[in-house]
């Protein structure tokens, strides 16, 4: 149970830089999630920890302690690995307990502490099974109770959930948070999926191209993302973007489609002062979809409904040229469309962001965003 | 048929429930079934005539006594004549240290070998092209390689026995040497076997299970013990047995190196067997051998597998 701290971590495999620059801080106890897409440094990020990978420049800290180069077994770290890694071998409890093992534990001792564990990750009934013989999920449990039995100051987990099926993995996902926490151990976990990623993390960690994007609570970095690809990375389905002109109070897309012509509030528009061509990003449930001709709203075409449930996502060509815009929009399933039928889109508009054409960095709204959330909400009811 | 033509396609159907279809169709729907059997049959027939008739036929020899007049029927006599044959129980034992001398330095050596070579060294790629050299020569050509090289006055004499002993060793004709430099060049042409088979075995440890030993807090030696010894038993399993069945069988490096001399020093038991049938023509006692000798190696390479308890 210790701070994680790497300062200025740069990892290159000749000439390909996995990683450019990583500063950013765990703190004791803290669950961290690394999240990014495929390729983005994840893995070596976290394997730098582990002491699996030697950083080509930077320091990695434990509390005060400079570990960079100290060996991955003396580093009091567990892993988890996303091929799960069990020993072939052994069967569960012997997996379980190898960490006691090398430690010299007597057997008497590692069987009770592997029961344990077991019964942590609910698997004490197979401890006497060969690991082959495991589905996917209770192979997961033996190798996240392999990396508990230890207590280690830092558990490190990379992809942990990935090869599991969708129920399997919302279950494990819960588990994993609970354990965390009971046992407050720091952690950090890596994942390429978003949903995963907002539900476990106290603290998120978003990364690109070798470098961290944003770093802030799942709630900051959805509501406030810090440019436009973290904007884009996290929420699902993607945020709409459109590059728009301002005129006054009033944007218009820079390409094309003629019906999209917002006028803003006086108070919004008052954001992009001095900004005359952005990019506007809108989440889908932050359009408002009407079968009728409204006030200040915007005519659109519906390419292709997709019913979830209680809500639909529908997506509505604007403009009738040849390269309209696609927008995706959530909307309640109340709403009865079909494909061609017309459709007017209204927007939130204290709810959308707007980027910067070339630093792709958000332009600040002032206030909390997650208060003009609610505030619109409650309006809405 | 019933239940088959209730799932079937609606052509499926016609073919099968059509009960009055000719010669020709029954013909073609037996070739539909069979086919596979049709087409593994020359293979087979091929291969069984290759192992399982000579073995019957020496099976068959090993029950008869060969006479200048012809033979005679004398049942299990040959092989109750081999419990009290003293050249066969010398052979036996040649045969067992030979096997065990050979087969342990060859694995050793080969295992250490394949490690240094899985570790990142320089020059990996033309190492192992050297190391593999020996193995791709004939037993004849090797016979004959270190023929020359233990011969009097030779070159292991010029660099070993001459400078060292201020004489010729005798390597192959002083009846206590002899044995050591056959199973010197089984060694030499053998280990590479090895090394190459376990070399493979170590590159197919998973890296995400080294690593995860060494996050357990594995030591080097506590990795090698208990995660990669464990990983390559099947492998090491299998060396063993295909490196001890081969070294039972040793003869042409034997016949070309010593002929089995001196006296019976190198008189390893296919050497036996060949002294038998072709200078003496004892056919079925050498046959009675061979027989027996399948039997021992039968009986090896189950226990090897059962010892080791591994499912290939
Ligand atoms: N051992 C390696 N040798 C060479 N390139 C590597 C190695 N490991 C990772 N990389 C490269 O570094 C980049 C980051 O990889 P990784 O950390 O595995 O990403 P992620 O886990 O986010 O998918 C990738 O471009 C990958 O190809
Ligand atoms: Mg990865």
């Amino acid at each position: 149970m210790v701070r994680v701290t790497y300062d200025s971590i740069k990892k290159k495999y000749g000439d390909t830089v996995a990683v450019e620059d990583i500063k950013v801080t765990v703190d004791d106890g803290e669950f961290a999630v690394l999240l990014g897409p495929s390729g983005c440094g994840k893995t070596t990020t976290l394997r730098c920890l582990a002491g699996l990978t030697e950083p080509t420049e930077g320091t990695i800290r434990l509390g005060d302690h400079d570990v960079t180069d100290v060996h991955p077994k003396n580093r009091n770290i567990a892993m988890v690995f996303q091929q799960f890694a069990l020993y072939p071998h052994m069967n569960v409890w012997q997996n379980i307990s190898y960490p006691l093992k090398v430690d010299g534990v007597d057997k008497e001792t590692r069987r009770e502490r592997a029961r344990e564990v077991a019964e942590m990750v609910e698997i004490e009934e197979l401890l006497d099974r060969d690991v082959g013989q495991l589905s996917g999920g209770q192979r997961q449990r033996v190798a996240l109770g392999r990396a508990m039995i230890r207590r280690p100051a830092v558990f490190l987990m990379d992809e942990p959930l990935a090869s599991l099926d969708a129920k399997l993995k919302v279950d494990m996902r819960s588990r994993i948070k609970v354990l965390q926490q009971d046992l407050g151990i720091t952690t950090l976990y890596v994942t390429h999926d978003q949903e995963e990623a907002m539900t476990l993390g106290d603290k998120l960690i978003v990364m690109d191209d070798g470098n961290i994007q944003q770093v802030g609570s799942p709630d900051k970095v959805y509501h406030e993302p810090k440019n436009r690809f973290v904007a884009g990375f996290i929420g699902s389905p993607t945020m709409n973007f459109i590059e728009v002109e301002r005129d006054g109070r009033t944007i218009r897309p820079v390409h094309g489609a003629a019906e999209f012509a917002v006028d803003l509030d006086d108070e919004v528009a008052a954001r992009y002062e001095g900004h005359d061509r952005f990019e506007i990003g809108v989440r889908p449930q932050y359009f408002k979809l009407h079968t009728a001709q409204t006030d200040n709203a915007i005519r659109g075409q519906v390419k292709v409904t997709e019913p979830m449930g209680d809500e639909q996502l529908i997506d509505v060509l604007v403009g009738e040229d040849e390269d309209p815009l696609e927008l995706t929009v959530k909307a309640p399933s109340t709403i009865d469309v079909a494909r061609n039928d017309e459709v007017w889109l209204t927007i939130q508009q204290e709810l959308i962001h707007g980027f910067d054409l070339d630093s792709g960095e958000r332009i600040a709204e002032g206030g909390d965003q997650r208060q003009r959330v609610a505030a619109s909400r409650a309006e809405a009811e | 048929m019933a239940t088959d033509t209730q799932f079937g396609s609606a052509s499926e159907d016609a073919i099968v429930s059509a009960g009055d279809e000719g010669p020709r169709e029954r013909l073609l729907l037996w070739i539909d079934d069979h086919l596979k059997w049709l087409l593994t049959l020359p293979a087979v027939l091929v291969l069984f005539s290759l192992t399982f008739v000579p073995l019957l036929r020496a099976l068959e020899i090993s029950l008869h006594n060969y006479i200048p007049t012809g033979r005679r029927f004398v049942g299990i006599g040959n092989y109750v004549d081999l419990l009290s044959n003293g050249d066969f129980h010398t052979s036996l034992w040649v045969t067992f240290k030979f096997v065990v001398a050979a087969v342990g330095v060859e694995f050793l050596l080969g295992f250490a070998i394949a490690l240094l070579l899985n570790k990142k060294i320089k020059l990996r790629g033309l190492w192992q092209t050297l190391i593999l050299i020996p193995m791709i020569l004939s037993p004849t050509v090797i016979g004959l390689i270190w023929r020359l090289l233990y011969a009097p006055s030779g070159l292991l004499d010029f660099i070993i026995g001459q400078p060292l002993l201020g004489q010729n060793v005798g390597w192959i004709s002083e009846p206590q040497f002899a044995l050591i430099s056959v199973i010197l060049t089984d060694i030499w042409q053998w280990t590479p076997l090895v090394v190459l088979v376990m070399f493979a075995g170590l590159q197919s440890v998973p890296d995400h299970i080294r690593e995860a030993a060494i996050m357990d807090g594995a030591s080097r030696r506590q990795r090698f013990l208990h995660i990669t010894l464990p990983y390559l038993k099947s492998l090491i399993v299998l060396v063993l047995i295909i490196r001890v069945v081969d070294a039972l069988r040793v003869f042409a490096k034997v016949y070309i190196l010593t002929r089995g001399g001196p006296g019976s020093s190198t008189n390893v038991i296919s050497m036996q067997m060949y002294r038998v049938a072709f200078r003496f023509s004892n056919y079925g006692e050498a046959a009675a051998m061979a027989v027996s000798l399948l039997v021992v190696v039968l009986i090896l390479a189950m226990s090897f597998v059962k010892i080791a308890g591994v499912e290939f």
